[in-house]
């Protein structure tokens, strides 16, 4: 029983600032595992991202090589807006695209097109002067289906070769395509560019 | 309540960080694998396109990953904590889907050309984080439309003579010849033509007309299928046979008569001849037929012979007789044999 006259003594535990810590830990907690949820999704994204990145410009790279040997030996140096030129596999004729990747993979579709070319035979006529270039082509990739010039939105590569059509055994312009002794008997890459990274 | 508010913020924490450290290494090694694969696909591909020692580009439905591997790599190549890189597929261009397939059989049987390959490498890191990586390679012989060509010789070919197709696919100074197997489609005039696999084929004794000819090449170890070639139109000509007159005289009755043999010969081995001899026999009194005890080609026969009988005139002169195989025989040109002389 209380005196009378006497102040009362109220109870004071720590229950509210423990709550109130407790409060705080959890907002800091929240916030340090969101950024680190963040950077871990980023990471992991980034991871998937390197892979895809990595896919596409090595399939870009790949198809491109190989439609440079099939231009090589063709006597074509592609002057008009850009055409189909991968190799051209019978009987089905040249593609317009090929599918990169590994097996079971999806892959990546990758088109390639050949044009602006130009031929430059008069600084050939001797061929006193090495590199002789009698034709220079240009070769876009893009990533999917669809014409690809320098303009397209996916030009994952742009590189532009020099050719030398002169004849290693007659040693004169003779380029028919019959044979690689004929056309692309040398060949320079002038530029390789690629875009995909970058864009 | 606490504590285990407590708990839940320290694992989730914990995670986080372990998914972070472990998402770091793995991009770390994914940067680093890159780097490994990309050098590697470098190396291959110089290896497999330009050398001229193993591995060398292997334009077959049968190459696989142990044609290639092992590339040759420098010392030190690989960094610590990562595998040796490996080519683990190697893939074939399908000319329909114009995707690649590893499927060898499909490769060989629906036309799929071997030239264009796609070359897989795998690494693996210490962390277990595996990569690969895709590359293209082409056959460094590979001509975008190789042409194979029909030649035929004698150029101009009469009947009786033998004429052999020629199938050429031009090929670089110093390389090998191709040996794919030759299809050839040759049609003309008579029975159906047929052609051996060999680079040529040979027409006995064709008969006269127009006949076409085209080649197509199957691919083989070095070079693709090529053709099938521009149309070759040649056309075998009509011979010219050889008439070659003698005579004999026979006395029977007491009369003579004088017979003129004459022998149209064609080509060995060539049709008779459908048209009928001509006989020019002038003696002193001027121009005698042929009588009685003429006989004219048979016309079942190569050789064939004629005979034409006639009586003297004018004993102990002389008579000369000619042969002329007359036009109209699409196997044989007209001639006239030279005069024969003989005395009645």
């Amino acid at each position: 029983m209380k005196a009378p006259g006497h102040p009362v003594l109220l109870s004071r535990d720590e229950d509210g600032a423990v709550l109130l810590l407790a409060l705080v830990f959890i907002v800091v907690i929240a916030v340090v595992l969101s950024s680190l949820l963040t950077l871990t999704g980023n990471d992991l994204l980034n991871s998937s991202n390197l892979r895809t990145q990595r896919s596409v410009e090595y399939a870009a790279d790949g198809a491109a090589d190989a439609a440079v040997q099939a231009v090589r030996y063709s006597e074509s140096a592609y002057m008009g807006a850009p055409q189909a030129c991968l190799p051209n596999t019978p009987p089905a004729g040249p593609p317009t695209s090929i599918t990169v990747g590994a097996p079971g993979s999806p892959g990546v579709q990758i088109t390639v097109d050949c044009g602006n070319g130009t031929r430059s035979r008069r600084s050939c006529l001797s061929r006193t002067v090495l590199p002789c270039v009698t034709r220079s082509v240009n070769v876009y990739a893009c990533q999917g289906p669809g014409t690809c010039t320098v303009t397209s939105a996916h030009l994952q590569l742009q590189a532009l070769v020099a050719f030398d059509d002169y004849s290693t055994t007659t040693n004169v312009l003779l380029c028919n395509r019959t044979s690689t002794a004929t056309c692309g008997t040398g060949m320079a890459v002038e530029s390789w560019v690629v875009r995909g990274s970058n864009s | 309540m606490a504590v285990v508010i407590l708990s839940l913020s320290v694992v989730a924490l914990m995670g986080a960080l372990i998914t972070s450290i472990t998402s770091s290494g793995e991009q770390h090694s994914l940067v680093t694998l890159d780097t490994i694969l990309r050098s590697y696909a470098e190396t291959a591909k110089e290896q497999i396109q330009l050398q001229t020692t193993d591995p060398t580009f292997l334009n077959s439905c049968s190459a696989d990953a142990a044609s290639y591997n092992p590339i040759t790599l420098p010392a030190g190549f690989t960094p610590s904590g990562f595998g040796t890189p490996a080519i683990s597929s190697v893939d074939f261009l399908n000319p329909t889907t114009n995707a690649f397939t590893d499927d060898s059989a499909a490769c060989a049987s629906n036309g799929d050309d071997a030239s264009v390959q796609q070359i897989t490498v795998t690494d693996t890191a210490a962390n277990n984080v595996n990569d690969t990586l895709s590359f293209v390679v082409t056959d460094p012989k590979y001509i975008a439309t190789p042409v194979v060509v029909v030649s035929a010789s004698p150029t101009a070919p009469t009947l009786g003579q033998t004429v052999v197709l020629t199938a050429t696919v031009t090929v670089p100074s110093g390389d090998p010849p191709p040996t794919g197997a030759v299809t050839w489609t040759v049609t003309g005039p008579g029975p159906p033509i047929t052609c051996g696999a060999a680079f040529t084929c040979t027409l006995t004794l064709p008969p006269v007309g127009s006949y076409t000819a085209t080649a197509s090449v199957a691919k083989d170890a070095n070079y693709k299928a090529s053709g099938p070639s521009a149309p070759l139109d040649f056309a075998v000509g009509s011979a010219t046979p050889t008439v070659t007159v003698t005579s004999a005289v026979s006395t029977a009755a007491g009369v003579d008569t004088l017979t003129f043999k004459a022998v149209v010969a064609g080509p060995t081995g060539g049709p008779p001849f459908s048209e009928t001899l001509g006989w020019t026999v002038t003696g002193p009194s001027g121009p005698l037929p042929c009588g009685t005890g003429s006989t004219p080609l048979s016309g079942t026969a190569n050789p064939d012979t004629a005979t034409c009988a006639v009586s003297p005139t004018v004993p102990t002169s002389m008579y000369s007789a000619t042969a002329a195989y007359p036009a109209g025989d699409p196997n044989y040109t007209a001639v006239t044999s030279t005069p024969y002389t003989a005395a009645g």
